[in-house]
């Protein structure tokens, strides 16, 4: 019986062994948002250039 | 604690049916809340009545968009997920008691940040962009909502777990449930962005944290405010299917390109929350187009293997009924008398036509720039959670209140015509708020006549025509969001009891015969109306294009 | 079959033909959606801008004032005009509740505008050519613009930013050639001569008091919310204000005053000390003024009769 169920497990597709893991889905989900979406908008906005001292002093002398 | 459905033979834990209805009741007592505020709002903007003061009309904006987009919905969903998780799956609910302080979570937040709101401490809309800044007690009862609803989120997997270790499905889970986990996996993206950025506001509100930056507030709020919709889009399609199976027994005609489907959303979707910085500082365009694409529209790619999966499915099982003369007689032959079929007809044609062409057109880079906050914007999404959700959850309903609140349903004439008024009049209020958006009128803007300013502007005479559609439009779509409500409460409060399959007024159909009764194509029909859908969207995609470049250069 | 599990060999089932079809239909789309999109960057003239540096409110202030300042040819309506060389950097500030300066563009001609906001999100929106961005307190945003038609555009806010937000509009010109300028009434703009500043150590007449405070009005944005055309919609109008007599709230008990030099003294310096009955919910910020700045502004209202 084991032995059987096993075999079956072998014989599963890969693609449906992802579809039926819905834990595995749900950590994909949260990393390629927090990684896209997130952490890189993050970054992008934590590393913004200043206004270029020629401006500035352009208009402060 | 059991009990066997006498119609549909599923096995009911009964704590969990209680939960069902008590999150339900909730979310009609948020959308009854939401469409009072909306009706004053749709008379206010409409400039001959002006009805509101301009600090009553931001006040009911914030209201209005907290318990549709939020309460509402969010409740319905909740009370969905039970209903996936355990009677679909003949399964208990894993932790009643923890089910019970989830609702009362999300309860406590409605209730205080609604009493904050009206008391005028809030006047920040629903999206509270910082540095406004509202009463603490407003953002602590957000959060006890978000905290309430993660609860039954998890609570939604445990009870997976437990049908999964007690053998209640195979490997393979039903798709209506498939559906329902890929928007409580949304919904897990949502709520913890939501955990990630009210948070620190609360605590900013309180005056722990000196500042919390406007740009990285806004990049993270839409994390929720975006993928919260996406929550519903996965629960709606979910529905769509669910109601093909009970209404003329069908079912998606491949699961495997179904499933693919849902699979693309959850890995794709929560992406799109850039729709909203499309045309803000900050972020570069490489992070614009990829995000805003869902990674090259991936999760475009999934709704429209829907649009054609869920009609096939209806088409399908109606042509192996024996409907199979021509083109569309699965159609003109389909169960039209009951309300929650035409309902989901009606959410998909809306939900197609109107909220997904306008929603990939106005998220990509360049065209956001000449809808970007008009109100083409509500128009959108009043086409997307709306028609779209709004009315699949509303369909919905006429199954639950047999099965669930085991009440027959009183007014049933009533019920029949309420899809197709309520589809009418939103649809009307959408496309005219399009069409205004498309002239240039802002969304959220109290007085079109900008009194008080230095200088003032006339919009394009013919708004007036389309301000006048958005009022009636507004008007029919209150009316039988009304007429809906008192169906629902009348029913569940004093309906006759259901004893039985004798007194189901909505048909659940058996399941269509398995053998195919025509050659060729799966679904003719489907093919030939979602070709229709395609044309329709490029010739708006081909407008919107040409209105963006008659614009002023800009980079 | 969505309430059951799906029937053994589901995974294995072949896809129909007509929805094969329609799923290569669709991933053609979305291909082609995407590559529009990076397309444009290339061939398309209309691309929101990358280039945003990091600022801070006060900065931006100092900076925009300074521009204003330098470059003002004028007021309409309490706004300064400012007629920007093409390919220059032009500094536009919006606040609670305007957008300064106004702006006179030259038709095909690039202006770098470096947009950003003195308090909360604003949303920039040209009309009737509906062009729309976002402005953020602390970034400064620069967007190259070139107006390809003539005519008068204003500037509204789409986003919401308080109580006055629909009062927030701005106003942009395009000319064509010289003589446009006739038609929006700045034909007689010039820049005005700094003879003032000169006389720094002297004493000022009243009229000269008077026309600094009028400098202030319009560079600070006083008139974002005082009017002086005698609407009161968000602040009490300076028009008439000297000398009249006003209902106040101090510390929760209502007093009625004598609108004199120690009264705006007080409410410039502390506006939250005596609120005006009426504008409870529009409370004024502190604004960086200096206390000459003030003596000047009492000298312009002095002169703002009804």
């Amino acid at each position: 019986m084991e032995n059987n169920q096993q075999q079956e497990r072998e014989k599963t597709p890969f693609g449906r062994m992802i579809m039926d893991d819905y834990m595995l889905l749900l950590f994909l989900g949260v990393t390629i948002y927090a990684i896209f979406y997130l952490l890189w908008g993050v970054m992008e906005l934590a590393n913004l250039p200043a206004i270029p001292e020629e401006i500035k002093e352009a208009l402060i002398k | 604690m059991f009990r066997t459905c006498d119609i549909t033979g599923f096995k009911v834990d009964l704590q969990s049916e209680k939960l069902i209805r008590y999150n339900a009741v909730f979310a009609v007592i948020s959308l009854l809340l939401a469409v009072i505020a909306a009706i004053l709002l749709v008379f206010t903007r409409y400039q001959p009545v002006h009805l509101l003061g301009a600090e009553w009309y931001y006040r009911l904006v914030t209201f209005h968009g907290l318990n549709a987009l939020i309460f509402w919905i969010i409740f319905f969903e909740i009370a969905g997920l039970y209903f996936g998780s355990t009677v679909v799956l003949n399964t208990r609910f894993c932790a009643p008691r923890l089910g019970w302080i989830a609702f009362a979570l999300m309860a406590a937040g409605l209730v205080l940040s609604n009493i904050i709101i009206l008391m005028g401490k809030a006047d920040v809309m629903l999206t509270s962009y910082t540095p406004l800044k509202a009463h603490p007690l407003y953002y602590l009862g957000v959060i006890l909502f978000a905290v309430g609803a993660l609860l039954a989120v998890v609570l939604f997997f445990g009870n997976l777990m437990i049908a999964r270790r007690e053998k209640a499905y195979g490997d393979t889970m039903p798709l209506f449930t498939y559906g329902l986990m890929t928007a409580a996996i949304i919904a897990v993206i949502t709520l913890a962005s939501g955990a990630l950025i009210y948070i620190p506001t609360f605590l900013w509100s309180l005056g722990l944290i000196n500042n919390i930056d406007p740009g990285m507030y806004k990049l993270i709020w839409w994390g929720l405010g975006h993928s919260s919709q996406q929550i519903n889009v996965a629960a709606m399609v979910s529905i769509w299917y669910m109601v093909s199976f009970l209404s003329v027994g069908g079912t998606s005609i491949n699961e495997r390109v179904s499933r693919t489907a849902f699979v693309l959303y959850i890995l794709f979707i929560c992406l799109a929350s850039a729709h909203h910085l499309l045309t803000d500082p900050g972020v570069s365009s490489a992070w614009k187009v990829w995000n805003t694409s869902y990674a090259m529209y991936l999760a475009v790619l999934a709704s429209m293997i829907h649009a054609f999966a869920v009609p096939s499915s209806f088409e399908s099982a109606q042509r192996r009924w024996g409907y199979n003369k021509g083109l569309f007689q699965w159609l003109s032959k389909a169960p039209w008398g009951n309300p929650a079929f035409s309902s989901i007809i009606l959410a998909i044609i809306g939900f197609g036509f109107i909220g997904g062409t306008t929603g990939v057109i106005f998220g990509m880079e360049q065209t956001n720039i000449i809808v970007h906050n008009t109100i083409a914007i509500p128009g959108h999404f009043k086409g997307t959670v709306v028609i779209g959700t709004t009315l699949t959850f509303m369909g919905i309903t006429y199954y639950l209140i047999p099965l669930i609140f085991r009440r027959k349903i009183v007014g049933f004439r009533w019920a029949k015509w309420q899809p197709w008024m309520f589809f009418a009049g939103i649809a009307l209020l959408s496309v005219s708020m399009i069409v205004l958006g498309q002239m240039g009128v802002p969304r959220r803007h109290w007085d079109n006549t900008f009194s008080g300013g230095p200088f003032t502007y006339n919009f394009n005479p013919a708004v007036d025509f389309f301000w006048a559609l958005m009022m009636l439009g507004g008007t029919l779509a209150f009316l039988s969001t009304l007429i809906w409500i008192l169906i629902v409460v009348i029913s569940v409060f004093f309906g006759p009891k259901v004893n039985g399959p004798q007194d189901m007024q909505l048909a659940i159909s058996p399941l269509a015969p398995q053998t195919k009764a025509h050659k060729g194509f799966e679904a003719p029909g489907t093919l030939v109306l979602t070709i229709i859908f395609l044309l329709v969207f490029l010739a708006l995609f081909f407008l919107n294009w040409k209105w963006l470049a008659a614009t002023w250069n800009v980079n | 079959m969505s309430l059951f599990s799906p029937a053994e060999g589901w995974y294995d089932k072949k896809v129909s033909k007509d929805e094969k079809m329609w799923m290569i239909i669709a991933l053609l789309l979305c291909i082609m959606l995407f590559v529009w999109m990076i397309m444009w960057h290339v061939y398309g003239k209309q691309n929101p801008s990358n280039i945003t540096y990091r600022t801070s409110t006060a900065e931006f202030s100092k900076l925009s004032e300074a521009y204003t300042k330098q470059n003002m040819i004028g007021a309409d309506n309490g706004i300064p005009v400012v007629r920007p060389q093409h390919n220059s950097d032009v500094f536009v500030m919006s606040e609670m509740w305007r957008w300064s300066p106004v702006l006179i563009l030259q038709k095909d001609q690039s202006y770098k505008l470096h947009i950003s906001s003195k308090d909360v999100v604003h949303g920039f929106s040209i009309q009737p050519v509906n062009m729309n961005f976002q402005v953020y307190p602390g970034y400064d945003y620069v967007l190259e613009f070139k107006p390809t038609e003539a005519g008068e555009y204003k500037v509204i806010c789409n986003e919401f930013c308080g109580i006055g937000h629909h009062t927030m509009i701005g106003k942009i010109v395009v000319i064509e050639k010289e003589e446009d300028l006739k038609l929006y009434g700045y034909e007689n703009l010039k820049k005005a001569p700094e003879p003032l500043t000169e006389k720094k150590n002297k004493q000022l007449s009243e009229t000269e008091m008077a026309l600094l405070g009028e400098q202030v009005y319009t560079l600070k944005g006083c008139g974002a919310c005082h009017k002086t055309d005698g609407s009161s919609q968000v602040a009490p109008a300076w028009n008439g204000l000297f000398g009249k007599s006003e209902k106040v709230t101090e510390n929760g008990r209502e007093a009625s005053i004598m609108v004199d030099e120690a009264y705006i003294r007080e409410s410039i310096k502390k506006p939250q000390q005596k609120i005006t009955a009426g504008f409870e919910n529009t409370p004024m910020p502190v604004f960086p003024v200096t206390d000459e700045e003030i003596e000047q502004l009492i000298a312009y209202i002095k002169t703002l009769k009804n």
